[in-house]
C-alpha cells in the first residue's frame, strides 16, 4: 500500500502532527488538502478520497480530526481505510479521548508510535497490548537503560505477552447484537480476559452445524453466516470440528464477529393499534412561521421546548401517515458566521 | 501551544525563544541532569511540531544523541530526520552516533538507529550506512532485521546501484524464509519495490506455496500484501487453483476487512476464465462483502460498495436477494448514500422494483438537494430498464410533483418527459398536473421539459396556448437559452394544433427573437421558422409536427458503458482504480526508482496540468451524457461528423505506411510504462558504441533533433546506463518506445523498440540506427 506520509489535522485543516514516511511527496502539499474537502463538500460530492494532481489523499474524519495519508500510488484502498481506524484505535487505547488536546499533550508517544506502526510507508506491528509493553505514556524510566523489544514481537502467539499474571482470574462475555429490521442482524463476541500465564480457552455455540453433527438437531440452534474471529481462534479446529478454541490477549478484545441473514420479526401484530401516539420532532430554536400539513391527527407547533408535537388519536398498524411541515429561519449568515469563527 | 497562541509570538520573540533553547541545550547543568537535558530536547520536539524551525540547534541536537534515555534518543533522531537535509554537512556528524547506536547491546536502540540513519535521505551519506545495514541484515533481534530490510529501500531509492553492489536481492530472498513473519513481509515488499522496473517480484511455484503455508503467521497487513503478491503467481492446473482456493478460503473470515478484500481479489483473480465455478466463486465472495457492508467504518463500506458496483458489471443478478442491504441508513454519509442509490438502480428488477422504488421515493425527501434530484433520476432509470415495471415508477414519479417542492418537481418533469418518449400511454398522465407545475417550476431544465410537454401534447390540454403566453410576455427576462428554444419550438408545434388562439403570440415571439435576441442560436431558430412560414403554413406543419416517428427505445442510451473498461478494473482490483473507475494508467504517474528532486524533468510539468482523475469527472461524464439525449433540442449534426471522419481516414491511409515522426511527441510516463508493458517484444540489436555518453543530456540533445525524446535515465555515473526513449507517429499518434542499455565498460550498446504499429516497427528501428548512426556508432556497412 506504501503511503507516503499520515498527517493529523484539526477541524480548520492545520496540521497538529505529522509523519513523513517515504519522502517521495512535498509535505508542504497538505495545505491543498482542506480546500479540496471543503470544495467538494460545497458540491455535495464529498467522498473520503481526493485528488490533487498525481497525489491521492485518503482520509477519515474522527471526531473534529483528520487522519490523513498521502500516497502517489494506485494503493489498496481498503487497507488504508482499516488502516487509519486502525490508528485511531491504537491512539484511543493509549489516550482514551483522541482529540486535539490529547494529541498535543502526548506529541511524543505519537511520534513514539507513528515510528513502530509504520515503516517506510508499509504498516508493521499495530497491536496496543504489545506496543504497550515498551512505548508508555510515562516515558522509560530513567537510568534504567533501554527495554528489550516485548517477547511478543518475535513470539508465536504475537497478540499475547509472557508473564502475565492476576491475583484473581476472571473473564467476562458480552454478546452485542445490532439489529437492521430490514435485512440482518450483525454481533460480536466481547470478551475482557483477567487470566495469568497462557491459557487455553474454549467457547461452545449452539451452532447448527454442530448440533447437526452432533444429532442435537431438535435443540434450538443458529445458522451462523460469515463468522470472522479473532487472530487468536484456531481456525483449523473450527473446521474440523466447530469448536472455538483460543488463548486469549490480555485484557479486552473481539472474539468474533458474524453476520445473520434472518428477517427481523416485529413483536407487533400487524392488526393491533396504537392508541394515543405522540411524535415529537425538535426544531431549531429560532424556526418561527410554522406551516403544517397532515391527513391524520394534530399538529402543535411548542416553541419553548423547541418541538413539533404530533398527536394521533389511533394509528392502526401498517399503516403510513404523512405529515409535511414548513418553518422560517431568520437569516443564514448568522450560521455562516458561526461556521466560521 | 494552542494554534491561538502561534500569533501570539512576533517573528523576534520566536527568535528569543529558540536561542534560549540553544542556551539550555548547551548549559553542562542541563546536561548532567538527565531529566532536565530530556525535558529541554522535548521543548524542541514541540516546537518543531508546532511549524517553528529549529533547524539552527543542528549541532546541540546531534550532541544530545549520546544519552542512554530511549525516549531522548527518539526524538533527537526524529529531529535530525526532519532537519537532515536542510544541513547535508552538519547531518554528516550524527553518522558517528548513529553507527556506534547500531551496536548498542539492546535490539531496540539498534533497530532505531538503522531506521532513522536509512531515513536520513542523503546520498552522499550512504557510503557509511552500507556497513551497518548489512549487519543489520544478520542481526540475530528480528526486530533489527525488519528495519534493515526496509533500510535497503531507503537507500536503493536514493543510489539505486548500492543494491546491485552489495548483492542486496539474493540476501532479501534469503531473508524470505526467515523464521519471523515480519521480516518475511518486508523483505517481500522491498523486493518488489527494487524489482519494480523489471515487473517486480516474480513468484514462481516454491515461493508461492511457501508463503501460502505461512500466510496464517503473518500480521493482517502482512497477509494483505502476500496476497497481493500471489496474484502474479499463475498455478500449474486447476488442482492446484482449487488446493489454493481451499486454502485462502478461511482469510474471508478474518476481522480485519483489509485481508478479506484481498482474498476476495485473489479468488476472482485465480477463478478469472474458469467459467464452470465463476457463479460459485461469486457467490463465496458475497457473504464476506455483505459483511464490509455493515461495518461501522463507513470510508470502507464505501469502497466496498464501489467494488460491488464493479462486481454486477460482471454478475449482474449477484445481489439481487440482498437488495434491502443498500437501503440507507440515515446515520450513512451522503457519498454512501448515493452509491447505495447507484446499485439500487442497477439491480432493481420486475421483482424487487416496487420495494427498491419506495426506498428511492424516500430519498426523494432526503435534505440533500443532490441526492433528491439523483433518487428521482433513479427511479426515471428503472423505469427505463423495468417496461414491466415502469408504470409503478411513474406513478411514483407522479405523486412527487403533489408536493409542489420547486427543485423535486423540475426534476421529475425532466425526468417524465423522457419516459414521454418510451412510454408515452402511462407518462401523459402528467399533463392534468401540467398548468400547476409551470407555476412552481423556475430552473431552467424543468421548464424547458413543461414547455416541450406542452408543445408536444398540446392539443390534450385545456388552456394550453394560455399556459406559453405568461412565458413568451416575459421572453425579453428569460435568461437560458435551452427554455427560449423550447418555447419557440413548443410554441411552433401549438400554432399548428391550435392556430387561432397561437397566430399573436407566435408572431410576438418570433419578431422579439429575430430583432433583439442576442443569443445566436435562438435568434437563428426563430428566423429558420419565420422563413419556413412564408414559404408556406402547410410545409412548415409538415417540417415542424412531421407524422411522428417512433418513440425512442432507449432515450438514454443505457448499458452503453463499455464493458472494455470495466474488465481493465478487474486487474487492478482492490486498488483506487476501482473507486476512481479508471484504469491507473489515467492517474499514477510514479514510476520508480523516483529520485528526489529530478522526478522526470521535462514532461513532470506537462503531467501536471493533466486534471487529475476523480470521481466526480465520472459523474459529470454521466450528465453528459444525459444531456445529449435532449435530441430535440440539439440537432446533431451528424452529417458533418461523417466528413470529417472519413477524411481523417484517407489522410491516415496515406501516411500510415510512412514514418514520420511529431516533433512534440506527447507521452506521460505512465502511459509509458503501461505500453512498455503489454506491448510485444519487437527488434533487439546491439552494436559497439564510439564513444560513451557523459551523461543523459548529451545522448537526449542529439537524439532530439531526430524527434526522439527521452523519457527516463539512470542516474549518472553507473556502470550500466539504462535509457527510455520514446517516438510519436505525426498523425496517427501511435508511438514507438526505445530501451536503450549501455554497458560503460564493454562500450556496448543493446537496443530494444517497441511500437504500436507493427507495419513501422522495421523502419522505425531503421531510423533510430540511422540517427544514432551519425554520432554514436559505427556505420554498418
Amino acid at each position: 500500500m506504501s503511503m507516503s506520509a499520515v498527517f493529523v489535522l484539526d477541524v480548520k485543516g492545520k496540521v497538529i502532527i505529522s509523519r513523513n514516511y517515504r519522502g517521495d511527496i512535498e509535505m508542504s502539499l497538505i495545505e491543498k488538502f482542506m480546500p479540496l474537502v471543503l470544495e467538494k463538500e460545497e458540491e455535495g460530492s464529498q467522498t473520503p478520497i481526493c485528488v490533487h494532481q498525481d497525489v491521492t489523499f485518503v482520509y477519515i474524519k474522527y471526531n473534529n480530526l483528520y487522519l490523513v495519508s498521502m500516497t502517489k500510488k494506485n494503493a489498496n484502498v481498503a487497507l488504508l481505510f482499516v488502516f487509519l481506524h486502525k490508528i485511531v484505535q491504537v491512539f484511543t487505547d493509549y489516550f482514551k479521548e483522541l482529540e486535539e488536546e490529547s494529541i498535543r499533550d502526548n506529541f511524543v508517544v505519537i511520534y513514539e508510535l507513528l515510528d513502530e506502526l509504520v515503516d517506510f510507508g508499509y504498516p508493521q506491528f499495530t497491536e496496543t497490548k504489545i506496543l504497550q509493553e515498551y512505548i508508555t505514556q510515562e516515558g522509560h524510566k530513567l537510568d534504567v537503560g533501554a527495554p528489550k523489544p516485548p517477547v511478543a514481537l518475535t513470539n508465536a502467539v504475537s497478540w499475547r505477552g509472557e508473564g502475565v499474571k492476576y491475583r484473581k482470574n476472571e473473564v467476562f462475555l458480552d454478546v452485542i447484537e445490532s439489529v437492521n429490521l430490514l435485512s440482518e442482524i450483525v454481533g460480536a463476541v466481547k470478551m475482557r480476559c483477567y487470566l495469568s500465564g497462557m491459557p487455553e480457552l474454549r467457547l461452545g455455540l449452539n451452532d447448527k452445524i454442530l448440533f447437526e453433527s452432533t444429532g442435537r438437531s431438535k435443540s434450538k440452534a443458529v445458522e451462523l453466516e460469515d463468522v470472522k474471529f479473532h487472530q487468536c481462534v484456531r481456525l483449523s479446529r473450527f473446521e474440523n470440528d466447530r469448536t472455538i478454541s483460543f488463548i486469549p490477549p490480555d485484557g479486552e478484545f473481539e472474539l468474533m464477529s458474524y453476520r445473520l441473514n434472518t428477517h427481523a420479526k416485529s413483536q407487533f401484530k400487524r392488526r393491533s393499534t396504537a392508541n394515543n401516539v405522540e411524535i415529537h420532532i425538535p426544531v431549531p430554536p429560532d424556526a418561527d412561521s410554522p406551516k403544517f400539513k397532515t391527513s391524520v391527527g394534530v399538529v402543535k407547533y411548542v416553541p419553548e421546548e423547541n418541538e413539533v408535537v404530533w398527536n394521533m388519536k389511533s394509528f392502526p398498524g401498517g399503516k403510513e401517515f404523512l405529515l409535511r411541515a414548513h418553518f422560517r429561519l431568520p437569516s443564514v449568515e448568522s450560521d455562516y458566521q458561526l461556521r466560521t469563527t | 501551544m494552542s494554534s491561538s497562541s502561534g500569533g501570539f509570538f512576533s517573528e523576534s520573540n520566536k527568535k528569543g525563544e529558540v536561542s534560549e533553547l540553544q542556551k539550555n541545550l548547551q548549559s553542562p547543568e542541563v546536561q548532567r541532569d538527565a531529566r532536565q537535558y530530556r525535558k529541554v530536547v522535548r521543548k524542541v520536539i514541540a516546537y518543531m511540531t508546532l511549524g517553528m524551525d529549529v533547524s539552527p540547534l543542528f549541532m546541540d541536537m546531534i550532541k544530545a544523541a549520546a544519552t542512554h534515555d530511549l525516549v531522548q534518543k527518539k526524538l533527537v533522531y526524529l529531529y535530525i530526520c526532519s532537519y537532515a537535509s536542510s544541513n547535508p554537512e552538519l547531518a554528516l556528524l550524527t553518522i558517528n552516533t548513529l553507527r556506534k547506536d547500531c551496536l548498542d547491546s539492546s535490539a531496540m536502540v539498534r533497530g532505531l538507529a538503522l531506521r532513522s540513519m536509512c531515513s536520513l535521505r542523503l546520498p552522499d551519506l550512504v557510503e557509511y550506512i552500507v556497513e551497518p545495514l548489512l549487519a543489520g541484515l544478520q542481526d540475530l533481534s528480528s526486530y533489527v532485521r525488519r528495519s534493515a530490510v526496509m533500510g535497503c529501500v531507503k537507500l536503493y531509492h536514493l543510489i539505486p546501484d548500492f543494491v546491485e553492489d552489495n548483492g542486496i536481492i539474493e540476501k532479501l530472498v534469503r531473508l524470505l524464509s526467515d523464521p519471523d513473519p515480519q521480516v518475511t513481509c518486508n523483505s517481500l515488499v522491498a523486493l518488489d519495490e527494487i524489482l519494480a522496473a523489471e515487473g517486480g517480484v516474480v513468484v514462481r511455484k516454491k515461493v508461492a506455496h511457501s508463503l501460502l503455508k505461512r500466510l496464517r503467521s503473518f500480521s493482517g497487513w502482512g497477509q494483505s500484501q502476500v496476497m497481493e503478491m500471489l496474484l502474479r503467481y499463475q498455478p500449474q492446473d486447476t488442482e492446484e487453483v482449487f488446493d489454493i482456493l481451499n486454502l485462502l478460503d478461511d482469510r474471508l473470515k478474518q476481522p480485519n476487512s483489509a485481508v478479506v478484500m484481498a482474498c476476495i481479489q485473489l479468488f476472482i483473480h485465480l477463478t478469472r476464465g474458469m467459467k464452470d465455478i465463476a457463479d460459485d466463486v461469486y457467490k463465496r465472495i458475497k457473504g464476506p462483502l455483505m459483511t464490509i457492508l455493515s461495518s461501522s467504518n463507513s470510508e470502507l463500506v464505501y469502497v466496498c460498495l464501489c467494488h460491488i458496483e464493479l462486481l454486477l458489471s460482471k454478475m449482474p443478478k449477484l445481489f439481487d436477494c440482498e437488495y434491502r442491504s443498500f437501503f440507507s441508513r440515515h446515520t450513512d454519509p451522503l457519498f454512501i448514500k448515493s452509491k447505495k442509490l447507484t446499485i439500487l438502480t442497477t439491480i432493481a428488477s420486475d421483482t424487487n422494483c416496487e420495494e427498491i422504488v419506495t426506498e428511492l421515493s424516500a430519498h426523494v425527501h432526503d435534505v440533500d438537494v443532490k441526492m433528491s434530484k439523483e433518487a428521482v433520476k433513479a427511479i426515471g432509470e428503472i423505469a427505463m430498464h423495468l417496461p414491466h415495471s415502469s408504470e409503478y415508477c411513474i406513478d411514483a414519479l407522479l405523486s412527487f410533483l403533489s408536493w409542489e417542492i420547486e427543485y423535486i418537481s423540475s426534476q421529475t418533469l425532466v425526468v417524465i418527459r423522457d419516459l414521454l418518449l418510451k412510454y408515452e400511454k402511462s407518462a401523459i398522465a402528467v399533463l392534468p398536473q401540467i398548468g400547476e407545475c409551470l407555476e412552481i417550476v423556475q430552473d431552467p431544465k424543468g421548464l424547458a421539459a413543461i414547455i416541450w410537454i406542452i408543445g408536444e401534447y398540446g392539443q390534450s390540454i385545456v388552456d394550453s396556448p394560455y399556459l406559453l403566453e405568461p412565458l413568451i410576455d416575459r421572453i425579453a427576462s428569460e435568461q437560458s437559452a435551452e427554455v427560449k428554444l423550447q418555447l419557440l419550438t413548443a410554441t411552433m408545434k401549438l400554432f399548428f394544433k391550435k392556430p387561432p388562439e397561437c397566430q399573436h403570440m407566435l408572431g410576438r415571439l418570433l419578431k422579439f427573437c429575430v430583432d433583439e435576441e442576442m443569443h445566436m442560436d435562438v435568434h437563428d431558430r426563430a428566423l429558420f421558422y419565420y422563413r419556413l412560414l412564408k414559404t408556406g403554413a402547410k410545409e412548415a406543419e409538415r417540417v415542424v409536427c412531421g407524422s411522428n416517428t417512433k418513440p425512442v427505445a432507449n432515450p438514454w442510451n443505457l448499458n452503453a458503458s463499455s464493458s472494455n473498461s470495466k474488465e481493465s478494473l478487474f486487474e487492478e482490483f482492490n486498488t483506487l482504480s476501482v473507486v476512481y473507475g479508471q484504469s491507473s494508467v489515467h492517474f499514477i504517474t510514479q514510476t520508480v526508482p523516483y529520485i528526489k528532486g529530478r522526478p522526470y524533468t521535462e514532461h513532470a510539468a506537462s503531467d501536471d496540468e493533466i486534471p487529475p482523475c476523480e470521481e466526480e469527472e465520472v459523474l459529470q461524464a454521466d450528465e453528459e451524457a444525459l444531456a445529449s439525449s435532449d435530441r430535440h433540442v440539439a440537432v446533431g449534426n451528424l452529417l458533418g461528423e461523417d466528413i470529417s471522419v472519413e477524411q481523417f481516414h484517407d489522410d491516415k491511409n496515406q501516411e500510415d505506411h510512412v514514418l514520420q515522426l511529431a516533433e512534440e511527441p506527447s507521452l506521460t510516463p505512465a502511459q509509458f510504462e503501461q505500453r512498455w508493458k503489454s506491448l510485444p517484444q519487437c527488434i533487439r540489436w546491439e552494436e559497439m558504441l564510439l564513444k560513451v555518453p557523459s551523461s543523459a543530456d548529451e545522448l537526449q540533445e542529439s537524439l532530439r533533433r531526430y524527434h526522439i525524446a527521452l523519457m527516463a535515465s539512470s542516474p549518472p555515473g553507473q556502470s550500466i546506463q539504462k535509457y527510455f526513449f520514446y517516438a510519436q507517429q505525426q498523425v496517427s499518434g501511435q508511438c514507438f518506445l526505445i530501451e536503450a542499455v549501455v554497458d560503460v565498460n564493454a562500450q556496448l550498446l543493446s537496443v530494444v523498440t517497441k511500437s504500436e504499429d507493427s507495419t513501422l516497427e522495421q523502419e522505425f528501428s531503421e531510423h533510430l540506427r540511422n540517427c544514432l548512426e551519425q554520432e554514436w556508432i559505427q556505420t554498418a556497412d
